[in-house]
C-alpha cells in the first residue's frame, strides 16, 4: 500500500434484516445506507449491491480501489450456536432445523464466495469460452464477471455494535453496552473504550435475551418480528403495567443485573414461533391476530413489558458503572433503539454522559465493522473525533429534480433564495398544511431526521389522527414525533440540557398546547435542531417559530405503512400523490397539491391500490 | 481453502439438484435424528452434572485483536 494513498474500507451488513453498506476514508464515514431505500423492500435483507454502488459513487472510487471488506459478523461463530441449539433442543427443533439447515448449506455457510461474486458483479465484465468450446470451435461466448480478490474482514456481531457507536461518541473513553436480539452468541456485552482501542469484556448468550423477550412479546401481541417492536413501546402508555409480576416470572434476575429466560416459556431456540404453550398458559390468552382489535388487555400487556425491559436495562447499566465506572456511557443494539428505556437511563442512570448510535440496529453494523477494523488496521491514525454528520445518503441536485418535473409535466414552484424558502414553507406549515419535506442527503438509520419527513403543525389536534390515517395509513394509536429548535427544547421539554439530534429520547412535555406530539403519558420522542446539525431544517423551524411562536413541528418518517422511508424524489413524489399530503418541497421546488391532479398522475406512475400493510 | 469452498459449495448445490427436495430432507432427517441425537444425550448427561449458574454474564475471551484474526470466519 503506497504510503499517501487514503484507506478505504466497505462496512457490510446483510443475510438476516436491514441490510447496510458504509465507505470508511482513513477511518471517516463518508457514506452510509439501507438496501431497503433503493430496492424499495422493507427490511431488504439481500446482499447490498444497490447500497454499495451508492457507497462508491459517492466518493468517486471502484471496488478494486477498496482496501478491505468488513462484514458485520464471523458467520462460523453462528453456525456453531445454531448446531450446539439444536443439540440442545434435540428432539423439538427438526421443523427449524430443517429451514436453517437449508439456508446454511445454500447460502450463509459459503459467505466468502457469495461476497466475491457479488462484489466481482461491480467490476469490468468479460466473456470468455470454455475449453472444450475452443477446442471444438463451437458455442459462442459467455458473459461472466471475475470474483473480488481483496481481503475481506469479519468482526464479531456485538464488537460492529460497539464499534459503531464509540467511535462515533467522541469520547476519549467509555462503558460500552450492546443489547440486541442475538448475534452470533452474544445478547448482550459490555465492552471498554479507551482510545482507539475498543475490547469486549464480558457477555451474555443466547438463549437469554432482552431483545428476543421483547420479540416474543411483539410476536404474541400480533405484530412482526423484527419490525413491530417499536408498535409494542407506541402501545404501551395506553396500558397500565399490571401484568408486570407475572412478566417477571419468566425470568430468572441475578445481583449483577443478568438475567435467565425460563426456556419452557419460549420456543424460539426450537421453533418457528416465538412463544410455547406454556407462555400462552400463564398469560391466558392465545396469541393476538394481526386484524383483531387490540383490547385494553394488550395495551397492559404492552406497558408492563416496557416497564420490564426499563428495569432490566436500568440493572445493566448499574452493573456496567460499578464494573468499570467513568463518565460516559454508549448503546447500541436494536435494544437501544427504545427510546423511552433511553431516556429512562439519561434521567435516572449513573453516567453523566450518554450517547446512542442512530443506526443502533443491524444496519449500523456496516458502520461498526469499518470502524473495528480501521481501528486494527491504524490504531495510531484511527479518527476519535465525533460523528458530524448522519445525513450519510444520496442527494439530488435541483438540476436533476427539474428535469424530471418537467418531463412529467407537474406545476412547480422555484424558491429563489434559502430565506423565502424557509418562510414559504413555514407559512404553509402555519395554513395547516402537511408538507413532505425532501432536502439533502438522506439519514442512516431508521429514523427521518428532516431531510426525507412529513411534517406539519404540532398545534392542531386533528393533524395526528389525519398523518396517521390519511397520511401514512398507520394504526391510529401510534404518536408522532416532535422536532424542537435545540435552544428553546429546554422550554417546552423536560429534556434537563440533554440534547437528542437523533431522536433516541423520551421526556416530559411542558407546554399544554402541542396535543399532536403529546403522548397520552404526556410524553414525547424528540429531535433537537441545531444550525450546526441542520441549517436548512432549522431555518424552517426558525421561521415557524418566528410567524407562530412555536419552535416545534411534528416529523415523521416520509413514507407510508409498509413501504421504506423515500430515498429519490420520484419515491418523494409518488409518496406525495397517493396521500392526502397537501404539498411537497423538493430541495427548491414547492409543489401544492391544488395544483396538480393526483388521480391522472397515479395513472401516468401506474400506481397500485394501495393502504392495506 | 477458497478453491476448497466453492468445490464444496457446487458439489452441495449439485447434489441438492440432483437428488430433490424429498431426498435432501431424508439426509436432513438422518443427521438430525441419528447424528445430533446421539450427541444431545451425551450433552444432557454432561448438563446434569453441571453447578446451577450465580450469573449469566461470562467473559468475552475471543476477541479478534490482529487483521489475521479479522480475516477467520471464525
Amino acid at each position: 500500500m503506497a504510503e499517501n494513498k487514503p484507506v478505504y474500507l466497505l462496512g457490510l451488513a446483510c443475510f438476516y434484516h436491514d441490510s447496510s453498506a458504509c465507505i470508511l476514508k482513513d477511518g471517516k464515514v463518508l457514506a452510509a445506507a439501507q438496501e431497503e431505500r433503493f430496492t424499495r423492500l422493507k427490511h431488504d435483507e439481500n446482499f447490498p449491491t444497490k447500497a454499495i454502488e451508492y457507497c462508491l459513487s459517492e466518493v468517486g472510487i471502484k471496488i478494486e480501489d477498496v482496501d478491505g471488506i468488513c462484514f458485520y459478523e464471523k458467520p462460523l461463530w453462528k453456525f456453531e450456536r445454531l448446531l450446539l441449539t439444536y443439540i440442545q433442543e434435540w428432539p423439538h427443533g427438526f421443523p427449524s432445523f430443517l429451514k436453517a439447515m437449508r439456508a446454511w448449506l445454500s447460502k450463509k455457510l459459503w459467505m466468502e464466495h457469495i461476497i466475491r461474486k457479488e462484489l466481482g458483479e461491480l467490476m469490468p465484465g468479460f466473456t470468455y469460452r470454455p475449453w472444450y468450446q475452443k477446442f471444438f470451435n463451437i458455442g459462442t461466448p459467455k458473459n461472466a464477471f471475475p470474483n473480488y480478490e481483496g481481503k475481506i474482514y469479519y468482526v464479531p456481531h456485538h464488537l460492529s455494535h460497539a464499534a459503531s457507536t464509540y467511535y462515533p461518541s467522541g469520547f476519549k473513553d467509555a462503558t460500552v453496552l450492546t443489547v440486541d436480539g442475538v448475534g452470533e452468541w452474544s445478547t448482550t456485552s459490555l465492552a471498554l473504550g479507551k482510545g482507539a482501542e475498543l475490547t469486549l469484556k464480558e457477555e451474555m448468550v443466547f438463549p437469554d435475551s432482552l431483545g428476543l423477550l421483547y420479540s416474543a412479546f411483539t410476536y404474541y401481541l400480533g405484530f412482526k418480528v423484527n419490525s413491530g417492536e417499536y408498535k409494542v413501546m407506541g402501545l404501551a402508555p395506553y396500558g397500565n403495567p399490571i401484568h408486570k409480576d407475572k412478566i417477571w416470572e419468566l425470568l430468572e434476575v441475578f445481583e449483577d443485573g443478568s438475567f435467565r429466560l425460563k426456556p419452557q416459556f419460549f420456543a424460539y431456540r426450537y421453533g418457528l414461533r416465538m412463544t410455547s404453550q406454556k407462555f400462552i398458559k400463564h398469560f391466558g390468552k392465545p396469541v393476538r391476530n394481526s386484524d383483531d382489535e387490540l383490547t385494553q388487555w394488550h395495551k397492559d400487556m404492552a406497558a408492563s413489558l416496557q416497564e420490564v425491559t426499563e428495569e432490566l436495562m436500568l440493572n445493566l447499566v448499574q452493573y456496567a458503572h460499578l464494573q468499570y465506572g467513568g463518565e460516559n456511557l454508549c448503546l447500541s443494539g436494536g435494544v437501544a433503539l427504545n427510546c423511552v428505556a433511553n431516556g429512562r437511563i439519561v434521567r435516572e442512570g449513573p453516567f453523566k454522559n450518554v450517547y446512542i448510535f442512530p443506526a443502533a440496529g443491524d444496519a449500523g453494523g456496516s458502520v461498526g465493522a469499518a470502524l473495528y477494523t480501521h481501528s486494527v488496521m491504524q490504531p495510531e491514525g484511527h479518527n476519535l473525533k465525533p460523528v458530524e454528520t448522519i445525513y450519510l445518503g444520496p442527494k439530488y441536485s435541483n438540476e436533476v429534480i427539474e428535469s424530471f418535473l418537467q418531463e412529467y409535466g407537474i406545476k412547480f414552484d422555484k424558491i429563489d433564495s434559502e430565506t423565502s424558502r424557509s418562510e414559504k414553507i413555514a407559512q404553509q406549515l402555519a395554513e395547516n398544511k402537511v408538507i413532505g419535506l425532501f432536502q439533502g442527503r438522506m439519514e442512516f438509520g431508521p429514523r427521518a431526521l428532516g431531510n426525507r419527513s412529513i411534517i406539519a403543525d404540532p398545534r392542531q389536534t386533528e393533524n395526528w389522527k389525519r398523518v396517521n390515517i390519511k397520511i401514512k395509513f398507520r394504526e391510529d394509536f401510534r404518536p408522532f414525533a416532535p422536532s424542537v429548535m435545540d435552544d428553546k427544547a429546554d422550554e417546552i421539554f423536560d429534556l434537563r440540557g440533554v440534547e437528542s439530534p437523533y431522536m433516541l429520547l423520551t421526556a416530559g412535555t411542558k407546554a399544554k398546547d402541542l396535543p399532536a406530539i403529546t403522548h397520552v403519558n404526556n410524553s414525547a420522542r424528540i429531535q433537537t435542531v441545531t444550525p450546526e446539525n441542520n441549517q436548512s431544517y432549522y431555518d424552517i423551524l426558525s421561521a415557524f417559530n418566528d410567524l407562530t411562536g412555536c419552535p416545534v413541528v411534528i416529523n415523521t418518517s416520509f413514507n407510508v405503512r409498509g413501504e421504506p422511508i423515500v430515498c429519490d424524489h420520484i419515491d418523494a413524489f409518488k409518496c406525495f400523490i397517493r396521500t392526502d399530503m397537501d404539498v411537497l418541497v423538493l430541495e427548491d421546488f414547492i409543489i401544492t397539491a391544488e395544483d396538480i391532479d393526483k388521480e391522472a398522475m397515479k395513472e401516468k406512475f401506474e400506481l397500485e391500490v394501495f393502504g392495506e400493510d | 481453502m477458497k478453491k476448497i469452498g466453492t468445490v464444496l459449495w457446487d458439489g452441495w448445490m449439485w447434489f441438492a439438484d440432483k437428488v430433490g427436495w424429498i431426498n435432501e430432507h431424508i439426509l436432513l432427517g438422518v443427521v438430525y435424528f441419528v447424528f445430533i441425537g446421539i450427541y444431545a444425550i451425551l450433552y444432557d448427561l454432561v448438563l446434569l452434572l453441571k453447578a446451577k449458574p450465580k450469573s449469566m454474564w461470562r467473559n468475552f475471551e475471543h476477541q479478534p485483536n490482529t487483521l489475521e484474526a479479522l480475516e477467520k470466519q471464525f
